[in-house]
């Protein structure tokens, strides 16, 4: 009697006794013959008597006395605490008079007597369905049979890793698409999950509701530390113009940005004021949970800082006591932010307000260039100025938007001995056109501006003008009227007196 | 002297702010070259008749009738400059909500002796290139000072006011104040312009402008601005300009639309229509229309010699496969310029230009790339091929090597030169608000054919120190 009361008592265990026993099952199935009811173990189950839930290990030496049979070292497991199901045995033996231990603990209802184990979810299930066709099924509700893993101090770390996941965690949108679910059913995921399971990757741990209201957990902290963070791209960042409308989606929903990017990594590119109101909704470096993912702002080999290539890698922050980061989840995708050609040809983007310059450059940013001195976006090539001639010949690039041609340009072709002295054919640089003054009338007008980087106005007035030879250089579409409407002394530059008013 | 005064007069009020954050950028640079320079010898030493003859280097020689000299160009003795730019910026916040300063002042030098050259406005040693306050409100924002404003008539700066309204898509901008010459950020009367011109602009000028910016959606912009340049005694203009920018990515599409009008000579300045797509992430192509017609302000007579424009088109293709370390770019142009009704003696008057480059990225710190261009014109033409490498870790540390071989062909002048090069540089960050960054730089000219020229044999170098005392609100630690 007393063999089967323990075997009972074992059989019908509270499920934190029962995960410890596991580690020493006791074979009910061997002492089948022994034990007519399972009270003759465990009578104090369903009475909430943690004294008389076990036997004592006297009995066992009853018949394990080293003579009848081998002596056995047994001892009733310790209660550590709560386990992860809100259920008692009391009250599930009141409010079910009649029901036998072995309808849940029978491992299948054709098995002999004492074939038992313990209360698996399924077998809850055939009861309590909930609705639901399956223990893990989407929408289940666990807080029904579970309490939250925090407040389960009796798992050990390895029974929380071993806790089943859900189908619906498998899913391969499972990543993307979990938050709002998070979100609606927080304590769902309170069941098996703590703080520390988010903040494995959410750099916004300390900031989302959902998250805070999970509480930390040294054991999960414990079993985090050893998986690395994963940032699988969402797909809509693999969109190729994603660097161009990320604006309008960070503006409206700044919290799915600070779940995987810490302040830094935006202002690798938003250094200037334009996004600065959105930036301060997403966490900085000291704020961050974890590691995250951070855009880098990298510059092509051969290409001026103006060609943007922004290189997303995850990277672990100093600040965030974090796992490192697991090898194949590092995404490494670069964002081109400005498309090829963008240099030579940013005007109507900038003028136009399209590209928000400001969001990412401060006003400095262009000035560098087009006050056209600093070297520092390096908008040129290297030994440009022995090659630019091309270039300054086709206006391939404007000169003048960062240069003053006349300051600029011609100071140093004169030093450089480029620039025409004052006199006609002092010099011999068009060289290479014996019949230059026949043909020079054609070179000007194509590339004037070239013309001027070397000539003053005077040395064209030599010739086109009353103090010289009067010969005119006004083209067949030459609207006297109307220049002159716009700046009259302009005429009386090469005119001794205005030529409209002969 | 005034410039330096106003400033020591800002500082107490900075002292006041909540926050100030001060960045400067020392460059030094080392620039060598031989000037060109006219020499003469004996006509006897020549060979040929008339006018032009060849020396024994095959150098062309002008000699004047009856003159018993020839004249001709050489490169002079090697001179170098060492030019050093110290450039501050200081940016103070907080005194009331939405209330700032900013300001960028340059200040500049030459190390050592000239040596025969003088780096452009190395005598010009202190500028304000800007310096405003700002009142910025949800709606409105005002600024008060030297200032730029950037439009798609270029970059202009001057001293006066600019007020700025905005409400979700539209916004409406004002300026108004005393000119300054693009691209040389000085007064029209400075000496910086009479020291190069003895036709320099009579008077100072009055910039006023205004701008109209909507942007219907987050792919698609609009602006049109009109700006005009007014002699302070009002007898007439500078420039009197307007502009229509454009830009959408609807539909698939880039389109970007730019056009300058010059109301002067009523003449379309500039106007760039550019349209591109790509074939999913593969391959990215746009095709440009463009024209282009120098544009000159009415303190020159240039406006007045009719010069004509060119009309271009232009067409990229670029290619790139996601999880491709390799990205491969083609581009070519043709340009036909318009009749400028002097055809005495032809000319070119056409010009192409192609060229592609090969871009490897890889999964570490390290990138190379090579390109080649040619490039074809009135005037000139070079052909150009570069490869080079760099290693770029983050921002912390970078450095990189270029090997350039480049071709000049001069229409104008006899002869071709090709440049051999080679450089390095590099990039080290001491910390979070200190940057070192430098290059160096060799250079072998060949002049061929006889060409006069100057020998661009050479060493170059430019040593660059960058630092930031302070934060502003939003700022990263030492970015520019």
């Amino acid at each position: 009697m007393g063999r089967f009361l323990l075997a009972l008592a074992l059989l019908i265990a509270p499920a934190p006794v029962l995960a410890q026993a596991a580690a020493s099952p006791f074979p009910h199935a061997r002492h089948a013959k022994l034990f007519p009811l399972c009270s003759s173990c465990h009578v104090g189950i369903t009475i909430a008597d943690p004294f008389r839930a076990f036997p004592s290990p006297s009995l066992c030496a009853d018949c394990h006395d080293g003579i009848i049979k081998p002596r056995v070292k047994w001892e009733a497991p310790r209660k550590q605490g709560p386990g992860l199901l809100v259920f008692t045995h009391q009250q599930h033996a009141a409010s079910t008079k009649g029901v036998a231990c072995e309808s849940c603990h029978a491992l299948r209802d054709s098995l002999p007597w004492m074939n038992v184990s313990a209360a698996t979810p399924e077998r809850c299930m055939s009861c309590h369905t909930q609705g639901r066709s399956a223990h893990l099924a989407d929408a289940t509700v666990c807080s029904t049979c579970h309490r939250t893993l925090v407040t389960a101090t009796a798992l050990s770390d390895a029974r929380i890793a071993a806790l089943p996941k859900p189908a619906s965690h498998a899913r391969t949108d499972f990543v993307a698409a979990h938050g709002a679910a998070a979100r609606a059913t927080t304590a769902n995921c309170a069941t098996c999950h703590a703080r520390e399971s988010c903040t494995r990757c959410h750099v916004d741990g300390a900031r989302q509701p959902a998250i805070r209201a999970l509480g930390t957990d040294a054991r999960v902290a414990r079993l985090a530390m050893g998986r690395g963070a994963e940032y699988p791209t969402p797909a809509d960042h693999r969109s190729a113009r994603f660097a161009l409308l990320h604006g309008a989606s960070a503006r409206s929903n700044t919290a799915r940005c600070a779940t995987c990017h810490a302040r830094p990594s935006c202002e690798s590119c938003h250094t200037g004021e334009g996004a600065r109101d959105i930036l301060a909704r997403i966490p900085d470096a000291r704020e961050a949970t974890a590691p995250g993912v951070q855009l880098r702002h990298v510059r092509a080999a051969g290409a001026p800082d103006l060609r943007m290539v922004a290189n997303v890698t995850a990277q672990s922050m100093p600040q965030v006591a974090a796992p490192p980061l697991l090898r194949h989840d590092t995404t490494r995708v670069g964002v081109r932010v400005h498309a090829a050609g963008f240099a030579r040809a940013h005007g109507a983007q900038a003028a136009s307000g399209a590209s928000t310059c400001a969001s990412c450059h401060a006003q400095r940013f262009c000035s560098d260039c087009h006050t056209g001195e600093r070297v520092t976006h390096r908008y040129h090539k290297a030994n440009f100025v022995s090659t630019h001639a091309p270039q300054a010949y086709s206006r391939e690039t404007d000169c003048a938007s960062c240069h003053s041609t006349e300051a600029f340009c011609r100071d140093c072709h004169r030093q450089t001995g480029l620039a025409a002295a004052t006199n006609i054919r002092s010099t011999v640089f068009h060289n290479a056109q014996p019949q230059w003054l026949l043909q020079h009338g054609r070179a000007a007008r194509q590339d004037l501006k070239a013309c001027a980087t070397c000539h003053q106005q005077s040395y064209c007035m030599q010739c086109h003008s009353d103090l010289g030879s009067r010969i005119s250089p006004h083209g067949p579409d030459f609207d006297a009227v109307r220049m002159s409407s716009k700046n009259p002394r302009l005429c009386l530059t090469c005119h001794f007196k205005n030529p409209l008013t002969r | 002297m005034k410039r330096v005064a106003l400033l020591v007069l800002a500082c107490p009020a900075l002292l006041t702010a909540q926050g100030v954050r001060i960045s400067g950028v020392t460059t030094v640079q080392l620039v060598e070259l031989r000037q060109l320079v006219l020499d003469s010898l004996p006509a006897a030493l020549v060979s040929g008749t008339g006018e032009w003859r060849t020396t024994a280097d095959g150098v062309p020689a002008l000699c004047v009738v009856a003159s018993t000299y020839c004249a001709y160009e050489r490169s002079g003795n090697r001179v170098s400059a060492a030019p050093i730019l110290q450039d501050l910026t200081i940016a103070g916040w907080g005194w009331r909500e939405g209330l700032s300063f900013h300001a960028n002042v340059r200040a500049r030098s030459q190390l050592g002796g000239t040596d025969g050259l003088l780096y452009p406005r190395a005598d010009d040693h202190f500028q304000v290139l800007d310096a405003y306050a700002e009142l910025s409100r949800s709606e409105l924002r005002g600024r008060v000072g030297r200032q730029w404003i950037t439009s798609g008539l270029g970059s202009y700066a001057f001293d006066g006011a600019n007020a700025l309204w905005r409400r979700d898509a539209v916004s409406l901008e004002g300026w108004g104040g005393r000119a300054l010459v693009a691209g040389l950020n000085e007064p029209y009367t400075s000496t910086q312009l009479s020291a190069v011109d003895n036709l320099p602009p009579p008077e100072d000028g009055y910039l006023f402008g205004g701008r109209a910016r909507f942007r219907p959606n987050p792919l698609s912009a609009v602006a049109v601005t009109y700006q005009r340049v007014l002699l302070s005694d009002r007898s007439g203009l500078y420039a009197e300009r307007a502009s229509l920018d454009a830009s959408s990515r609807e539909f698939g599409l880039t389109a970007d639309l730019g056009l300058n009008y010059d109301f002067a000579t009523a003449d379309w300045s500039e106007a760039r229509l550019r349209v591109g797509t790509g074939l999913g992430h593969v391959v990215a192509y746009s095709v440009e229309a463009r024209h282009s017609r120098p544009y000159f302000e009415l303190w020159t007579i240039w406006g007045a010699f009719s010069p004509v424009g060119f009309d271009e088109g232009r067409a990229i293709l670029d290619w790139s496969a996601r999880g491709s370390p390799f990205t491969l770019s083609l581009r070519g142009a043709y340009r036909q310029y318009a009749d400028a009704g002097t055809a005495v003696m032809g000319l070119r008057t056409n010009g192409w230009r192609a060229g592609g480059d090969v871009r490897w990225q890889g999964a570490g710190p390290l990138s190379a790339f090579g390109t080649y261009d040619v490039d074809i014109g009135s005037g000139a033409a070079s052909t150009d091929v570069r490869t080079g490498a760099r290693w770029d870790t983050s921002n912390d540390l970078s450095f990189g090597a270029d090997l350039a071989v480049t071709q000049n062909i001069y229409e104008f002048r006899v002869g071709t030169g090709r440049i051999y090069g080679a450089s390095v540089d590099g990039a080290v960050r001491i910390s979070a608000d200190v940057r070192l960054v430098g290059n160096f730089a060799l250079y072998q000219h060949t002049l061929t054919n006889g060409a006069a020229g100057p020998d661009w044999t050479q060493k170059r170098a430019a040593l660059r120190f960058e630092w930031t005392m302070g934060r502003d609100p939003g700022m990263p630690a030492g970015h520019p």
